[in-house]
């Protein structure tokens, strides 16, 4: 259409409009249309003139057109205005709803799109269309979920079908929002509904918890708390809850015994004991602000996380700065993670509280503990004489140090005797000792340290609770004994007699009413009896006959007689080997040579094991008497050693038969070094190639090879491929004259997977371990590396043989007997596989064949005779 | 278990270094392995996924010589530290014949030492071996840190028989070829028993 047209058409439209004449004028804009359908200018006019006219479903139409053109090209705001005229018109257009709702959310307008959704709802309604009015009620409360009306009244719709778990949710979105708008008691109703639905949703419990708190009386939700355990027992979230509950509604204990479990249950929720903790500051309770946690320090300590409780309890000094409890619980801490600084700083403040409250005995137990950190410090020097007089009014003054070594009857009475000298260990690491199982460590460091202060209470308390694992009840009778008479003198009789009455539990036979605790206390070093301890040496010689004869026969007995402990390193050499019979039908072995075994002697010097050598220097000596190189020996290891004389060795004749080859003496070996080619009159650790190398004055003690301080000699030197730099000089001189076994020309592919196929038959990985052998095996070329190729074929042999497939076992050792250049003791080896083998799978003859060949080069391989005459008889 | 290999005529002793992460028992073995003659050692592995830490065992052979023809080689291995790696470390002990501790002397490091060493006990006595009987050599690395325990304190906790003990700087090489001579000689000395 020309622009001139479209003009015109416009032109005589109008004209018609004008003149009323409105189905005409439709007309005119519909060939405009026609020529331009998207022209939305004249389709919203068109519109506009149906409207005019009263034909909605034709206005609808062409209203449509245009808010589609403009959805399409992203005008939404005119798209929705274009809707919401169509929705003047026609107020129940359901897809006109459905559509302007979906827009007005989609640009943003929510609050808009909610009400549009709601009245989308209600239209769905009236159609009786319950299905799509829901869905338009969730995307109201969707858009809008402040609006409890709208979930409400969604629960109740879910309800109503019967689903419960929809209703549920709804009923705690509801409450959520109501709580939002500080309508707490509404939303309480709200979780309660939620609540009858699932007694566990913690989600909802939680919500329940704050708006029941916040209307200040949480009974209900404890009561909902406490049913859904019974469903539950063992919910962490809802114990939780509970201990939360407990402490919204005042009762500490209650929510400490709650949170507890919790803890027992997983051990990283522990931060929740500290909220128990604060709430007994807030509620001005700061003894069982520290007390509660108790149970947690162990845990703290494992997890180094002791800053947490030293907060705790510094919240209780900025409250209470006196506060002794909280003071102490410092100390230990400080003790037990060894910060000394603030150990000091802790006991400085404990003995300003103390001496304020008049206690004078606790200051003065708080001024030695501060001198025992810091001995020399005179400024506790001083302190300690000053409140020593305070405490013992008339008496002459007893320093810290003679006060100690002076407590009368002191005597340990432990079996395992304690090390009392230098540093011991601190609690931290007792408890830490403790916590791995290391219980018999632990005990003897608690030993140690209770025989260095015995007025330790910590040391007792956990002493107490090794040996009340350990089921020794007298033990533990005896340290309940002793911290009660501690705290007779700090003046708890509470805690006195807690653990007299514990005592009485472990040990009622004798902790009788004849029992005399302070005789019993001074024993142990702890002055109860003023009159036995501040006076010292003056103590009454008489005492252990005030003890009870029960009491002095059942924790004296053993004083007088500890248990030496085991210090035996249990590696002796061997010096007295059993003496086998000599088989006479066995073919001879080659006779060893005193050099031969005196290579074992130089392989020991050169390692720097002295005192092996020495035992095989002696062993030597009394089948080679006089010998002058187990004299040149003798001398060198002297020498190597720092030592003097090094001649322990006895110069008696030598036998008959003896010319210096020690034939008339067989020893017995074992199956090892029989295996291992060693001739019985041999001790088996005898080294080659030793010789070679220089002996006596001129050769290089092993320590001097480690420390490098003693020059290599030159043949070693020469050895060292390439010339070794100073750093690998070490141990190229320590180990000099090993000699090579590994082939150097082996590849690294080849050395990583036989090495890696090593290692993990080693680890009983054997399938991993074959897999290694062969790809080392297969990257190797046959024409230049028959010494790997047979390693690995060995190996692969061993490693089926383990397996239980003695089939891949003959194959692998039939290939590495074909390889060209095969060793007699490789062909020995893979023979002796390959005849097990056979035995296993059943083939005897075949058997007798590989050992047979064995038998012949050489008969006293392993025990290759014994196999033959076995399968003999077998056969 | 002490293998002899009769093709390649070796006696294999194996030797495991355990302990805590990061307590420098690879360094142990990387000192060693720079140190040796490469004629004496074999190549070093390390099955290591990070830089920074062993995630499953690094094994290095070395030749300490001949014994009538048959080569002394010892392989020596360490285990993950890590706490999770627990059945790497019950695989690596399998056949063990002798364990050296690197136990790291950092006083944040305690706790994870006993914990190893319990750790070590325990998987010894699954493989029924017994602490108190295999030999075993406690070295206390890391010694030139300013938080590292007084080594008194440290043997005091630590020691288990009264085996040897060696301070060591791993990474300088210091107290690393003595722990690992100690370790040998008591392996030597029980084979020598066993005959």
């Amino acid at each position: 259409m020309a622009g001139d047209d479209k003009a015109r058409f416009l032109r005589d439209a109008e004209k018609l409009v004008t003149h009323g004449k409105v189905p005409q004028a439709i007309n005119e804009y519909l060939k405009i249309l026609k020529a331009d359908p998207n022209d939305v200018l004249t389709l919203n006019t068109v519109g506009d003139l149906y409207l005019r006219l009263g034909k909605v479903p034709e206005a609808t139409k062409y209203f449509s057109q245009v808010a589609d053109t403009y959805t399409r090209n992203n005008f939404l705001l005119k798209a929705i205005a274009v809707y919401k005229k169509i929705l003047r018109a026609d107020a129940g257009n359901l897809p006109i709803n459905q559509t302007l709702a979906e827009l007005l959310a989609r640009q943003g307008l929510h609050v808009d799109a909610r009400n549009q959704y709601l009245r989308l709802a209600e239209v769905y309604s009236n159609e009786g269309k319950k299905r799509e009015s829901v869905q338009a009620y969730e995307k109201a409360a969707e858009l809008d979920p402040a609006n409890s009306d709208v979930q409400l009244k969604l629960a109740q719709i879910y309800l109503s079908e019967g689903n419960k778990e929809r209703a549920r949710g709804f009923f705690t979105g509801a409450a959520r929002a109501q709580a939002k708008a500080g309508k707490h008691k509404d939303a309480v109703s709200s979780y309660q509904q939620a609540m009858q639905l699932d007694p566990l949703d913690a989600a909802a419990l939680k919500g329940f918890l704050d708006a029941s708190d916040r209307l200040g009386d949480v009974t209900p939700v404890l009561e909902q708390l406490k049913k859904s355990l019974k469903i539950a027992p063992d919910n962490v979230a809802l114990l939780e809850l509970l201990a939360q509950a407990y402490i919204a509604s005042g009762d500490l204990e209650g929510a400490l015994k709650a949170f507890q479990t919790v803890v027992s249950q997983d051990e990283s929720r522990f931060p929740l004991i500290f909220t128990v903790s604060s709430a007994y500051v807030a509620a001005g309770d700061y003894d069982r602000a520290c007390l509660c946690l108790d149970s947690l320090i162990p845990l703290l300590i494992t997890r180094r996380e002791t800053e947490r409780a030293v907060e705790a309890y510094n919240e209780v000094l900025k409250a209470n700065p006196d506060h002794l409890l909280a003071l102490t619980k410092l100390a230990e801490i400080f003790s037990a993670t060894n910060d000394r600084l603030r150990h000091l700083g802790t006991l400085e403040k404990q003995v300003d509280a103390y001496r304020r409250l008049n206690r004078p005995a606790e200051a003065l137990e708080k001024v030695g503990a501060m001198l025992l950190l810091s001995p020399e410090n005179e400024k506790f020097l001083r302190l300690h004489e000053q409140v020593f007089t305070e405490a013992h009014p008339g008496l002459p003054y007893v320093p810290p140090e003679s006060a100690h070594e002076s407590q009368p009857g002191y005597a340990p009475t432990e079996e395992v005797r304690p090390d009392v000298s230098g540093e011991i260990a601190s609690v931290l690491e007792i408890d830490l000792l403790i916590s791995y199982g290391m219980k018999d460590k632990a005990l003897g460091l608690l030993l140690a340290m209770e025989a260095r202060d015995p007025m330790e209470r910590e040391i007792r308390i956990r002493l107490l609770s090794v040996y009340r694992d350990s089921g020794q009840a007298i033990k533990a009778a005896e340290q309940c004994l002793a911290l009660a008479a501690i705290y007779k003198i700090l003046h708890n009789e509470e805690e006195a007699a807690k653990y007299m009455t514990e005592a009485r539990r472990f040990a009622p036979e004798i902790v009788g009413p004849k029992l005399d605790l302070a005789a019993f206390a001074a024993q142990r070093g702890i002055p109860l009896d003023p009159a036995r301890s501040v006076a010292g040496s003056q103590a009454d010689e008489s005492m252990e006959l005030d003890l009870s004869g029960d009491l002095s026969e059942i924790f004296f007995k053993d004083s007088q007689a500890p248990a030496a402990t085991d210090e035996s390193n249990g590696i002796e050499p061997e010096t007295s080997p059993i003496v086998e019979e000599y088989s006479p039908e066995a073919a001879p072995r080659p006779t060893d040579s005193i050099q031969e075994q005196l290579q074992e002697v130089d392989f020991y010097i050169r390692l720097g094991f002295h005192d092996e050598a020495r035992a095989k220097l002696q062993e030597l000596a009394s089948d080679f008497p006089n010998h002058p190189e187990l004299l040149q020996r003798s001398r060198q290891l002297g020498e190597e050693s720092g030592q003097e004389a090094e001649m322990p060795i006895p110069m008696g004749p030598p036998g008959p038969e003896d010319n210096g080859t020690g034939k008339n003496k067989i020893k017995a070996q074992s199956d090892l070094f029989q295996d291992l080619d060693v001739d019985f009159a041999a001790d088996p650790f005898v080294v080659d190639g030793f010789e070679s190398r220089g002996t006596g004055a001129d050769a290089g003690s092993s320590e001097d090879y480690l420390t490098g301080s003693r020059a290599a000699p030159e043949d070693l030197r020469a050895k060292a491929p390439g010339g070794a730099a100073p750093a690998e000089e070490k141990v190229n001189e320590m180990f000099a004259d090993i000699l090579q076994e590994v082939d150097a020309s082996a590849g690294e592919y080849f050395e990583m997977h036989f090495n890696l196929g090593i290692a993990y038959r080693e680890m009983e990985l054997i399938d991993d371990a074959i897999k290694e052998f062969e790809t080392a095996f297969k990257s190797l070329n046959p024409s230049g590396s028959a010494k790997e190729m047979v390693r690995c074929c060995g190996m692969l042999s061993t490693c089926f043989l383990e397996k239980g497939m003695p089939r891949s076992t003959v194959r692998w050792c039939q290939t590495g007997l074909q390889l060209p250049g095969i060793s007699a003791h490789e062909a020995m080896a893979l023979r002796y596989d390959m005849g097990t083998a056979y035995a296993q799978i059943g083939e005897p003859e075949r058997a007798l064949e590989c050992f047979g060949a064995i038998f012949r080069t050489d008969p006293s391989y392993r025990d290759v005779a014994q196999r033959i005459d076995e399968l003999s008889e077998r056969s | 278990m002490t293998f002899i290999n009769y093709v390649a005529r070796e006696i294999n002793c194996k030797l495991v270094y355990y302990g805590p992460g990061l307590g420098g028992k690879t360094t142990n073995l990387q000192h060693i392995y720079q140190i040796t003659n490469p004629e004496n050692k074999g190549k070093m592995i390390s099955l290591a996924t990070e830089t920074e830490r062993t995630l499953f065992f690094d094994f290095l052979p070395i030749d300490l010589g001949q014994i009538r023809g048959f080569s002394m080689r010892f392989h020596l291995y360490t285990v993950p530290g890590q706490v999770f790696y627990d059945a790497s470390r019950k695989l690596i002990l399998k056949g063990v014949d002798g364990v050296v501790f690197v136990a790291d002397s950092q006083e944040e490091r305690l706790d994870a030492n006993l914990e190893s060493l319990s750790n070590l006990n325990l998987n010894l006595k699954e493989q029924g071996f017994d602490l108190n009987k295999i030999p075993y050599v406690l070295q206390l690395n890391k010694r030139d840190l300013p938080n590292a325990l007084p080594a008194e304190r440290l043997k005091k906790l630590l020691l288990v028989k009264g085996e040897p003990v060696y301070e060591a700087v791993a990474p300088k090489g210091v107290g690393v070829l003595e722990t690992l001579k100690a370790a040998a000689r008591q392996v030597l000395v029980e084979l020598r028993k066993s005959a």
